[in-house]
């Protein structure tokens, strides 16, 4: 049975960051509530996170996903 | 003609297509094989397996519930967001390796691969059975939204009781009529529909960045918990949100058999690639949407979760004849997904029960021209089951939906221990996917979701995950005393 890995540890490792920058914990409360494009900061850094997570997943596709050999 | 009368004219063609589609699909079947019917003989390319994992995985739950909640809560409901992210990322760590051996090993079911790599048959039937309680709850969920949705966007013109029966019975005449071919073919209509409603009424109703400013400020006199950064409580739910129901959404049986119906290697890829982008120009706008909506609900408490984006729709829909036109696709594009999730957990729902649990007992020595027939018998029974027990008035929604994902995410070590571990063998993973339901359904019978902010779920998972390796030891019952 294949059990091999497609994607590098690392990979998993970005995935986890990026998660845990989409929760708003380590922002300073004072500049939180500042208006980015209409939208409050921690919100915004949220969203960030996610497309980059998002931009992120389409390269290791395309880099580490490849069709299997027989 | 007034707006009610389109909006019952376009259903009613709807419907009409969704049956066309079905004969289609009828007509371009192969063979009367599982592999046929339940997996459109393995041939969806990316475009259409896109479309069918989008329009499976955003039911109504996601569309209604996210607007609802902002309003309702504020705007840490972009968790939604995390969490329909994260079902995609895990995908990834499952789905290159479950595809390659599913098509080695000709896989129909997500019992397959349970017989293939533990070789325990308890532990099948256990999680097979665990399955169908999901899927069970899911297609009630889904028939009973049928009934409310029908009846909300046509102004009470279409009852409760008419939308669950005839949507319920659209869904299995085209299913049956179509198998995976007609589900994933409808699913690519209602999926863009979906897209090109919620992309058009984006486009026509987001107001500008000094509007958007304008609203936060109101917000943050007139509204501050809705705008501020959660607690740390919220926090800790948000992760164990993202945790739990992205894990459970990924091993959803209907998805598992996507993953088996690609056409290639460069087919699921694409798709995977594509996928996630979807909670960006789904729920995201959804959430924006919802950011929007809460002046207008200024006065109102806890909104129902069915009645903010219908309502909100009535109103935009006003505007012009465009936005007026993006309603009605959104509004169909609701109908479309809600029938479009049934459809999918009704297929994998009637393989489920005729191949692995009729299929191996009472059925055990027949062909597979009479298994796939039985799947079919089977689909209409489930169906009138599930009519039956829409229409009556005690159940509710709000526990199923919670129990499902709880129950389901202790299913996941089944896919991402098994393909991983070497190690972990039947007996302990039976060990496992036991203690993680008992915990799980146990905990929902006593009323408690969840211990300080993470899911009675996601426990349930790490004493799972635990008892696995414990209990996938040589000699678990012997005492180290020396």
């Amino acid at each position: 049975m294949q059990t091999e890995k497609v994607f590098p540890l690392w990979v998993w490792g970005v995935y986890l960051i990026l998660f845990s920058l989409s929760i708003p914990w380590y922002l300073p409360s004072r500049i939180n509530m500042l208006l980015i494009i209409g939208l409050p900061l921690w919100l915004v850094a949220c969203m960030v996170a996610i497309v980059i997570m998002a931009f992120f997943t389409l390269w290791i596709i395309a880099k580490y996903w490849k069709d299997q050999k027989k | 003609m007034t707006s009610n009368q389109i909006i019952i004219l376009s259903i009613f063609l709807y419907l009409v297509l969704l049956i066309i589609l079905g004969l289609i699909a009828n007509r371009k079947r192969q063979s009367n094989t599982l592999k046929d019917f339940y997996l459109a003989g393995r041939n969806l390319g990316s475009f259409v397996l896109l479309l069918t994992l989008y329009a499976t995985q955003y039911s109504a739950n996601t569309m209604l519930v996210t607007p609802a909640e902002v309003v309702n809560q504020g705007m840490g409901m972009i968790l939604v967001l995390g969490y329909m992210t994260a079902i995609v990322i895990f995908y990834l760590t499952f789905a290159p390796q479950l595809y390659q051996i599913s098509r080695d090993q000709n896989f129909i079911t997500p019992g397959d691969w349970f017989d293939y790599r533990y070789r325990y048959p308890g532990l099948t039937l256990l999680a097979n059975l665990i399955l169908v309680i999901v899927s069970i709850n899911f297609l009630l969920s889904q028939l009973m939204a049928m009934g409310h949705i029908a009846t909300g966007i046509t102004g009470g013109e279409i009852p409760y009781w008419a939308g669950v029966v005839f949507l319920a019975l659209v869904v299995i005449i085209y299913e049956s009529l179509g198998g995976m071919r007609a589900v994933a073919w409808t699913d690519v209509m209602q999926g863009s529909i979906l897209f090109v409603g919620l992309g058009g009424l984006f486009f026509t109703v987001m107001p500008d960045i000094p509007t958007l400013t304008k609203i936060s400020e109101w917000l943050i006199v007139n509204e501050p918990k809705k705008i501020g950064v959660p607690d740390g409580s919220f926090r800790i739910y948000w992760a164990s949100s993202v945790l739990m129901i992205g894990l459970a959404g990924a091993v959803y049986p209907q998805v598992i058999q996507r993953i088996y119906a690609a056409k290639s290697v460069k087919s699921l890829r694409t798709s995977l690639g594509a996928m996630v982008f979807m909670p960006l120009v789904t729920v995201l706008i959804l959430f924006l949407l919802g950011v929007i909506s809460i002046p207008h609900f200024q006065e109102a408490k806890n909104m129902a979760n069915d009645t903010v984006l219908p309502e909100m729709l009535r109103v935009w829909g006003t505007h012009s004849n465009f936005s007026f036109a993006m309603t009605l696709m959104v509004l169909l594009g609701l109908l479309a997904a809600i029938m479009s999730t049934a459809d999918s957990v009704l297929l994998s729902l009637s393989s489920i029960v005729a191949k692995d649990i009729l299929g191996k007992s009472i059925f055990k020595n027949s062909s597979e021209e009479s298994i796939t027939k039985i799947g079919k018998i089977f689909s209409w029974i489930i169906m009138v089951f599930m009519i039956l027990l829409a229409l009556q008035p005690k159940i509710t929604l709000w526990g199923l939906i919670e129990l499902k994902m709880q129950i389901l995410v202790q299913t996941a070590p089944l896919f991402l221990l098994g393909i991983y571990n070497k190690q972990i063998n039947g007996r302990g993973m039976m060990w496992g996917l036991s203690i993680g339901f008992v915990f799980a359904a146990g905990t929902f019978m006593v009323g408690k979701n969840t211990f300080g902010g993470i899911h009675a779920g996601l426990i349930g998972l790490t004493l799972n995950v635990l008892a696995c390796f414990y209990f996938s030891k040589k000699n678990p019952w012997s005492l180290n005393i020396r």
